[in-house]
Protein backbone atom coordinates (compact mmCIF):
# COMPACT_ATOMS: atom_id res chain seq x y z
CA UNK A 1 0.00 0.00 0.00
CA UNK A 2 2.81 2.45 0.99
CA UNK A 3 4.49 1.83 -2.26
CA UNK A 4 1.53 2.53 -4.37
CA UNK A 5 0.63 5.97 -2.30
CA UNK A 6 4.36 6.63 -2.84
CA UNK A 7 4.16 6.36 -7.03
CA UNK A 8 1.27 8.77 -7.42
CA UNK A 9 3.44 11.88 -7.80
CA UNK A 10 3.92 10.49 -11.68
CA UNK A 11 0.44 11.86 -12.38
CA UNK A 12 -0.51 8.04 -13.72
CA UNK A 13 -3.52 7.76 -10.69
CA UNK A 14 -5.44 9.98 -8.88
CA UNK A 15 -3.91 11.42 -5.25
CA UNK A 16 -5.89 8.71 -2.93
CA UNK A 17 -4.04 9.15 0.18
CA UNK A 18 -6.09 11.76 2.04
CA UNK A 19 -8.11 10.47 4.95
CA UNK A 20 -11.94 10.19 4.92
CA UNK A 21 -12.48 12.60 7.09
CA UNK A 22 -10.71 15.56 5.00
CA UNK A 23 -12.71 14.14 2.23
CA UNK A 24 -16.16 14.55 3.94
CA UNK A 25 -16.85 17.82 4.30
CA UNK A 26 -16.23 18.83 0.65
CA UNK A 27 -18.72 16.36 -0.09
CA UNK A 28 -21.00 17.60 2.26
CA UNK A 29 -20.44 21.29 0.78
CA UNK A 30 -21.34 20.04 -2.19
CA UNK A 31 -24.39 18.98 -1.77
CA UNK A 32 -25.16 22.22 0.27
CA UNK A 33 -23.90 24.05 -2.26
CA UNK A 34 -26.44 22.01 -4.88
CA UNK A 35 -29.33 22.33 -2.43
CA UNK A 36 -28.90 26.44 -2.53
CA UNK A 37 -29.20 26.31 -6.23
CA UNK A 38 -32.58 24.35 -6.36
CA UNK A 39 -33.59 27.46 -3.18
CA UNK A 40 -32.84 30.62 -4.99
CA UNK A 41 -34.62 29.14 -8.53
CA UNK A 42 -37.97 28.61 -6.76
CA UNK A 43 -37.54 32.00 -4.61
CA UNK A 44 -37.10 35.42 -6.91
CA UNK A 45 -35.04 38.16 -5.54
CA UNK A 46 -36.92 40.72 -2.98
CA UNK A 47 -37.03 43.56 -5.09
CA UNK A 48 -38.72 45.61 -2.80
CA UNK A 49 -35.99 47.92 -1.03
CA UNK A 50 -34.90 48.38 -4.55
CA UNK A 51 -38.11 49.88 -5.42
CA UNK A 52 -38.60 51.89 -2.83
CA UNK A 53 -35.25 53.75 -3.39
CA UNK A 54 -35.85 53.97 -7.10
CA UNK A 55 -39.53 55.76 -6.32
CA UNK A 56 -37.93 57.95 -4.29
CA UNK A 57 -34.66 59.19 -6.57
CA UNK A 58 -38.08 59.60 -8.98
CA UNK A 59 -40.22 61.49 -7.12
CA UNK A 60 -37.04 63.57 -6.17
CA UNK A 61 -36.29 64.31 -9.57
CA UNK A 62 -39.90 64.99 -10.83
CA UNK A 63 -40.05 67.91 -7.88
CA UNK A 64 -36.70 69.29 -8.81
CA UNK A 65 -37.57 69.78 -12.29
CA UNK A 66 -41.45 70.92 -11.76
CA UNK A 67 -39.74 73.54 -9.01
CA UNK A 68 -37.03 75.17 -11.29
CA UNK A 69 -38.33 78.19 -13.14
CA UNK A 70 -35.74 78.80 -15.64
CA UNK A 71 -34.57 76.59 -17.43
CA UNK A 72 -31.60 77.48 -20.31
CA UNK A 73 -31.54 74.88 -22.64
CA UNK A 74 -30.81 76.79 -25.93
CA UNK A 75 -27.35 75.83 -26.88
CA UNK A 76 -26.18 79.41 -28.43
CA UNK A 77 -26.60 81.34 -24.84
CA UNK A 78 -23.85 81.38 -22.74
CA UNK A 79 -23.99 82.65 -19.76
CA UNK A 80 -21.96 84.82 -17.33
CA UNK A 81 -20.91 83.48 -13.95
CA UNK A 82 -21.38 85.97 -10.66
CA UNK A 83 -21.16 85.68 -7.49
CA UNK A 84 -24.75 86.78 -7.08
CA UNK A 85 -26.86 83.97 -3.98
CA UNK A 86 -30.07 85.46 -5.37
CA UNK A 87 -32.66 82.29 -6.74
CA UNK A 88 -34.53 81.50 -9.22
CA UNK A 89 -38.03 82.57 -9.22
CA UNK A 90 -40.98 82.16 -11.05
CA UNK A 91 -41.10 85.16 -14.06
CA UNK A 92 -41.61 86.20 -17.24
CA UNK A 93 -38.32 85.19 -19.47
CA UNK A 94 -36.46 87.67 -21.38
CA UNK A 95 -33.80 85.04 -23.63
CA UNK A 96 -31.23 87.17 -25.39
CA UNK A 97 -29.50 84.34 -27.57
CA UNK A 98 -26.28 85.12 -29.00
CA UNK A 99 -23.79 84.75 -32.07
CA UNK A 100 -22.00 81.22 -31.76
CA UNK A 101 -23.99 78.49 -31.47
CA UNK A 102 -22.42 75.26 -29.48
CA UNK A 103 -22.76 71.34 -29.89
CA UNK A 104 -21.72 68.14 -30.20
CA UNK A 105 -20.74 66.48 -33.29
CA UNK A 106 -19.28 62.59 -32.93
CA UNK A 107 -18.71 63.06 -29.54
CA UNK A 108 -16.48 66.74 -30.21
CA UNK A 109 -17.55 70.29 -29.38
CA UNK A 110 -18.92 72.35 -32.06
CA UNK A 111 -18.98 75.98 -32.73
CA UNK A 112 -21.45 77.27 -35.62
CA UNK A 113 -22.63 81.08 -36.51
CA UNK A 114 -25.62 81.59 -34.78
CA UNK A 115 -28.65 84.93 -35.45
CA UNK A 116 -29.28 86.39 -32.12
CA UNK A 117 -32.78 86.67 -31.50
CA UNK A 118 -34.83 88.15 -28.96
CA UNK A 119 -37.21 85.49 -27.54
CA UNK A 120 -39.93 86.19 -25.15
CA UNK A 121 -41.80 82.79 -23.09
CA UNK A 122 -40.23 80.41 -26.03
CA UNK A 123 -41.93 82.11 -28.65
CA UNK A 124 -39.08 84.64 -30.95
CA UNK A 125 -39.83 88.37 -31.30
CA UNK A 126 -37.17 89.87 -32.78
CA UNK A 127 -34.04 88.84 -34.71
CA UNK A 128 -30.78 90.54 -34.48
CA UNK A 129 -28.02 91.54 -36.49
CA UNK A 130 -27.35 90.97 -40.68
CA UNK A 131 -29.58 88.69 -42.13
CA UNK A 132 -26.52 86.37 -42.47
CA UNK A 133 -25.22 84.95 -39.36
CA UNK A 134 -21.85 86.02 -38.76
CA UNK A 135 -21.66 89.73 -39.75
CA UNK A 136 -20.35 92.67 -38.19
CA UNK A 137 -22.34 93.59 -35.48
CA UNK A 138 -24.30 90.26 -34.48
CA UNK A 139 -27.01 92.31 -31.95
CA UNK A 140 -27.33 95.46 -34.09
CA UNK A 141 -31.19 96.12 -33.97
CA UNK A 142 -32.70 97.82 -37.37
CA UNK A 143 -33.60 101.37 -37.19
CA UNK A 144 -37.32 100.56 -37.93
CA UNK A 145 -37.99 98.28 -34.97
CA UNK A 146 -37.09 100.76 -32.73
CA UNK A 147 -39.05 103.88 -31.08
CA UNK A 148 -37.79 107.01 -29.23
CA UNK A 149 -34.02 105.29 -29.62
CA UNK A 150 -34.63 102.88 -26.94
CA UNK A 151 -37.59 101.31 -26.87
CA UNK A 152 -38.09 97.76 -29.32
CA UNK A 153 -41.39 97.76 -30.45
CA UNK A 154 -42.22 94.23 -30.86
CA UNK A 155 -40.48 93.41 -27.41
CA UNK A 156 -43.03 95.90 -26.14
CA UNK A 157 -46.07 94.64 -27.67
CA UNK A 158 -45.32 90.92 -27.30
CA UNK A 159 -44.63 91.87 -23.32
CA UNK A 160 -47.86 93.26 -23.19
CA UNK A 161 -49.44 90.80 -24.48
CA UNK A 162 -47.82 88.55 -21.18
CA UNK A 163 -48.61 90.92 -18.82
CA UNK A 164 -52.81 90.77 -19.99
CA UNK A 165 -52.57 86.92 -19.81
CA UNK A 166 -51.00 87.03 -16.53
CA UNK A 167 -53.59 89.18 -15.01
CA UNK A 168 -56.67 87.28 -17.17
CA UNK A 169 -54.86 84.01 -15.68
CA UNK A 170 -55.11 85.85 -11.97
CA UNK A 171 -58.58 87.32 -12.46
CA UNK A 172 -59.60 83.53 -13.23
CA UNK A 173 -57.84 81.70 -10.81
CA UNK A 174 -58.22 84.41 -8.22
CA UNK A 175 -54.46 83.68 -7.52
CA UNK A 176 -51.53 85.72 -7.31
CA UNK A 177 -51.47 88.44 -9.91
CA UNK A 178 -49.33 90.37 -12.14
CA UNK A 179 -46.08 90.65 -10.32
CA UNK A 180 -44.42 92.60 -13.01
CA UNK A 181 -41.38 90.73 -12.77
CA UNK A 182 -39.33 89.98 -15.82
CA UNK A 183 -35.71 87.64 -15.56
CA UNK A 184 -33.53 88.29 -18.81
CA UNK A 185 -31.05 85.97 -19.83
CA UNK A 186 -28.77 87.02 -21.91
CA UNK A 187 -25.84 85.45 -23.72
CA UNK A 188 -22.57 86.93 -22.14
CA UNK A 189 -21.41 88.60 -25.31
CA UNK A 190 -24.72 91.12 -25.50
CA UNK A 191 -23.71 94.88 -25.65
CA UNK A 192 -24.56 97.45 -23.65
CA UNK A 193 -26.59 99.61 -25.60
CA UNK A 194 -29.37 96.40 -25.97
CA UNK A 195 -29.57 95.29 -22.49
CA UNK A 196 -30.90 98.99 -21.94
CA UNK A 197 -33.08 98.74 -24.69
CA UNK A 198 -34.52 95.33 -23.57
CA UNK A 199 -34.96 97.15 -19.83
CA UNK A 200 -36.50 100.14 -20.92
CA UNK A 201 -38.99 97.73 -23.28
CA UNK A 202 -39.92 96.12 -20.11
CA UNK A 203 -40.34 98.91 -18.54
CA UNK A 204 -42.79 100.81 -21.08
CA UNK A 205 -44.80 97.10 -20.94
CA UNK A 206 -45.72 97.86 -17.45
CA UNK A 207 -42.69 94.89 -15.57
CA UNK A 208 -40.92 97.13 -12.92
CA UNK A 209 -38.72 94.19 -11.18
CA UNK A 210 -35.68 93.24 -13.41
CA UNK A 211 -33.54 90.51 -12.56
CA UNK A 212 -30.47 88.94 -15.17
CA UNK A 213 -29.92 85.27 -14.80
CA UNK A 214 -26.47 84.17 -13.88
CA UNK A 215 -24.48 80.79 -13.37
CA UNK A 216 -23.88 80.91 -9.85
CA UNK A 217 -20.18 80.97 -9.13
CA UNK A 218 -20.69 79.47 -5.47
CA UNK A 219 -22.25 75.92 -6.24
CA UNK B 1 -60.42 32.38 -3.74
CA UNK B 2 -57.64 34.73 -3.50
CA UNK B 3 -55.33 32.30 -1.30
CA UNK B 4 -53.10 29.78 -3.63
CA UNK B 5 -52.80 26.39 -2.04
CA UNK B 6 -49.38 24.40 -2.49
CA UNK B 7 -48.88 21.24 -4.08
CA UNK B 8 -49.45 19.78 -0.50
CA UNK B 9 -52.65 21.65 0.39
CA UNK B 10 -50.62 24.46 2.87
CA UNK B 11 -51.61 28.28 2.90
CA UNK B 12 -48.88 29.57 0.12
CA UNK B 13 -50.67 33.14 1.25
CA UNK B 14 -51.18 36.09 -1.86
CA UNK B 15 -48.24 36.06 -4.16
CA UNK B 16 -45.84 38.79 -4.75
CA UNK B 17 -46.59 40.99 -7.54
CA UNK B 18 -43.79 40.81 -10.20
CA UNK B 19 -41.42 44.21 -9.50
CA UNK B 20 -39.67 43.69 -12.52
CA UNK B 21 -41.62 45.82 -15.35
CA UNK B 22 -42.22 48.46 -12.70
CA UNK B 23 -38.38 48.34 -11.99
CA UNK B 24 -37.74 49.16 -15.76
CA UNK B 25 -40.43 51.58 -16.06
CA UNK B 26 -38.83 53.67 -13.39
CA UNK B 27 -35.09 53.20 -14.13
CA UNK B 28 -36.65 54.84 -17.66
CA UNK B 29 -37.93 57.49 -16.60
CA UNK B 30 -34.61 58.54 -14.45
CA UNK B 31 -32.71 58.67 -17.47
CA UNK B 32 -35.50 60.46 -19.28
CA UNK B 33 -35.00 63.51 -16.20
CA UNK B 34 -31.66 63.32 -16.02
CA UNK B 35 -31.46 63.20 -19.50
CA UNK B 36 -33.59 67.01 -19.45
CA UNK B 37 -32.22 67.95 -16.39
CA UNK B 38 -29.61 70.99 -16.62
CA UNK B 39 -26.83 70.77 -14.04
CA UNK B 40 -25.85 74.76 -14.37
CA UNK B 41 -26.64 76.24 -11.18
CA UNK B 42 -28.90 79.23 -12.11
CA UNK B 43 -28.94 82.62 -9.85
CA UNK B 44 -30.35 86.29 -10.31
CA UNK B 45 -29.35 89.40 -9.96
CA UNK B 46 -31.86 92.38 -9.25
CA UNK B 47 -31.31 95.62 -10.83
CA UNK B 48 -33.39 99.03 -11.58
CA UNK B 49 -34.32 100.07 -15.23
CA UNK B 50 -33.65 103.35 -16.35
CA UNK B 51 -36.37 105.24 -17.31
CA UNK B 52 -37.53 107.53 -20.25
CA UNK B 53 -37.85 110.90 -19.10
CA UNK B 54 -37.64 110.10 -15.90
CA UNK B 55 -33.99 109.96 -14.74
CA UNK B 56 -32.33 106.55 -13.71
CA UNK B 57 -32.80 105.49 -10.18
CA UNK B 58 -34.75 104.08 -7.24
CA UNK B 59 -38.70 104.78 -7.82
CA UNK B 60 -39.35 103.33 -4.12
CA UNK B 61 -37.37 105.78 -2.41
CA UNK B 62 -39.17 107.20 0.52
CA UNK B 63 -40.16 111.08 0.50
CA UNK B 64 -37.47 111.88 3.79
CA UNK B 65 -34.70 109.64 1.85
CA UNK B 66 -35.44 112.22 -0.58
CA UNK B 67 -34.60 115.02 1.58
CA UNK B 68 -31.26 113.53 2.56
CA UNK B 69 -28.34 114.86 0.22
CA UNK B 70 -27.61 111.25 -2.14
CA UNK B 71 -24.17 110.78 -3.19
CA UNK B 72 -24.94 109.47 -6.60
CA UNK B 73 -22.44 106.65 -6.90
CA UNK B 74 -21.94 105.81 -10.78
CA UNK B 75 -19.72 104.10 -11.91
CA UNK B 76 -18.74 104.26 -15.47
CA UNK B 77 -17.39 101.16 -17.79
CA UNK B 78 -15.32 102.98 -21.07
CA UNK B 79 -13.25 101.01 -23.51
CA UNK B 80 -10.28 101.86 -21.23
CA UNK B 81 -11.00 101.11 -17.98
CA UNK B 82 -13.37 102.59 -14.87
CA UNK B 83 -14.04 106.09 -14.01
CA UNK B 84 -16.11 107.17 -10.60
CA UNK B 85 -18.43 110.18 -10.26
CA UNK B 86 -20.32 110.57 -7.01
CA UNK B 87 -22.57 113.73 -6.22
CA UNK B 88 -21.34 115.52 -9.43
CA UNK B 89 -17.67 115.22 -9.18
CA UNK B 90 -16.18 112.69 -11.41
CA UNK B 91 -13.42 110.97 -10.89
CA UNK B 92 -11.08 110.18 -14.11
CA UNK B 93 -7.31 109.36 -15.04
CA UNK B 94 -6.85 113.32 -14.18
CA UNK B 95 -7.42 112.81 -10.66
CA UNK B 96 -5.11 110.31 -10.12
CA UNK B 97 -1.41 110.04 -8.94
CA UNK B 98 0.15 110.75 -11.23
CA UNK B 99 -2.47 112.73 -13.38
CA UNK B 100 -3.12 110.16 -16.73
CA UNK B 101 -5.03 112.71 -18.61
CA UNK B 102 -7.60 111.29 -21.28
CA UNK B 103 -7.08 108.10 -19.23
CA UNK B 104 -9.91 105.99 -17.43
CA UNK B 105 -9.37 106.17 -13.30
CA UNK B 106 -8.73 102.58 -13.11
CA UNK B 107 -7.09 101.16 -16.19
CA UNK B 108 -7.59 97.75 -17.67
CA UNK B 109 -4.83 95.43 -16.92
CA UNK B 110 -3.70 91.98 -18.66
CA UNK B 111 -5.69 88.80 -17.02
CA UNK B 112 -4.44 85.45 -16.11
CA UNK B 113 -4.83 84.38 -20.46
CA UNK B 114 -2.81 87.73 -21.60
CA UNK B 115 -6.01 89.73 -22.61
CA UNK B 116 -6.74 93.09 -21.40
CA UNK B 117 -9.52 92.66 -19.03
CA UNK B 118 -11.40 95.44 -16.42
CA UNK B 119 -9.43 95.58 -13.22
CA UNK B 120 -11.84 94.43 -11.00
CA UNK B 121 -9.85 94.10 -7.91
CA UNK B 122 -8.41 97.67 -8.33
CA UNK B 123 -12.35 99.01 -8.88
CA UNK B 124 -13.27 96.64 -5.63
CA UNK B 125 -10.64 98.94 -3.46
CA UNK B 126 -11.76 102.06 -4.69
CA UNK B 127 -15.70 101.09 -3.72
CA UNK B 128 -14.50 100.21 -0.34
CA UNK B 129 -12.48 103.43 0.52
CA UNK B 130 -15.70 105.18 -0.34
CA UNK B 131 -18.09 103.02 1.76
CA UNK B 132 -15.92 103.66 4.51
CA UNK B 133 -16.50 107.34 4.44
CA UNK B 134 -21.00 106.46 3.45
CA UNK B 135 -21.51 103.38 5.14
CA UNK B 136 -25.21 104.09 4.79
CA UNK B 137 -25.38 104.46 0.87
CA UNK B 138 -26.34 101.37 -0.72
CA UNK B 139 -27.50 102.25 -4.29
CA UNK B 140 -24.34 102.44 -7.42
CA UNK B 141 -25.44 103.54 -11.33
CA UNK B 142 -24.08 102.01 -13.66
CA UNK B 143 -23.37 102.85 -17.33
CA UNK B 144 -20.94 101.86 -19.82
CA UNK B 145 -20.20 102.12 -23.30
CA UNK B 146 -22.67 101.27 -25.97
CA UNK B 147 -20.45 98.01 -26.87
CA UNK B 148 -19.31 96.93 -23.34
CA UNK B 149 -20.57 93.41 -22.80
CA UNK B 150 -23.01 91.84 -20.34
CA UNK B 151 -20.23 89.73 -18.78
CA UNK B 152 -17.81 92.85 -17.82
CA UNK B 153 -20.97 93.99 -17.00
CA UNK B 154 -21.98 91.45 -14.34
CA UNK B 155 -18.57 91.33 -12.93
CA UNK B 156 -18.60 94.96 -12.09
CA UNK B 157 -21.64 94.26 -10.36
CA UNK B 158 -20.34 91.74 -8.25
CA UNK B 159 -17.04 93.68 -7.49
CA UNK B 160 -19.82 96.47 -6.81
CA UNK B 161 -21.87 94.14 -4.18
CA UNK B 162 -19.45 92.87 -1.58
CA UNK B 163 -15.56 93.57 -0.89
CA UNK B 164 -13.35 90.93 -0.83
CA UNK B 165 -13.67 89.74 2.52
CA UNK B 166 -17.40 89.29 2.02
CA UNK B 167 -18.66 92.90 3.49
CA UNK B 168 -21.72 94.71 2.02
CA UNK B 169 -20.84 97.52 -0.52
CA UNK B 170 -23.37 98.78 -2.90
CA UNK B 171 -25.66 96.09 -3.59
CA UNK B 172 -28.38 98.23 -5.17
CA UNK B 173 -27.94 98.76 -8.39
CA UNK B 174 -29.35 100.58 -11.16
CA UNK B 175 -28.66 100.79 -14.92
CA UNK B 176 -28.20 103.78 -16.40
CA UNK B 177 -29.80 104.66 -20.26
CA UNK B 178 -27.03 107.26 -20.75
CA UNK B 179 -24.12 106.19 -23.18
CA UNK B 180 -20.71 107.00 -21.99
CA UNK B 181 -19.23 108.22 -25.40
Amino acid sequence: MASENVSIGDGSKPYAGWPEELLRPQEQGRKRRAKKKEGEKSDPPALNSLMDIVTIILVYLIKSFATSPIDVSDPATDLPMSSSREKTEEAAVVLVTGPIRKGFVNGQKTQSPNRPQIVVDDQPVLSLGPDQPGGPNPFAVKPDEVERKFVLKKLKKKLKEVKEAQEMTASITEEGGFNGKVVIIADKATPYSLLTQILISCGEAGFGEYKFAIVRLDS
Amino acid sequence: MANRRGPRGEDAGVEEPDLVPMMNLNFALIACLLSMTVNVPLGLISVQAPQLGGGGGSSASKPEEEKKPKLNLTIFITRKGYNLAASGATLTGDNATPPRPGQALIQMKPNDKGEMDYDYEALNKKLLEIKKNFPLEDNVIITADPDVIYEHVVHTMDSARESGDGKELFPAVAFSAGIVG
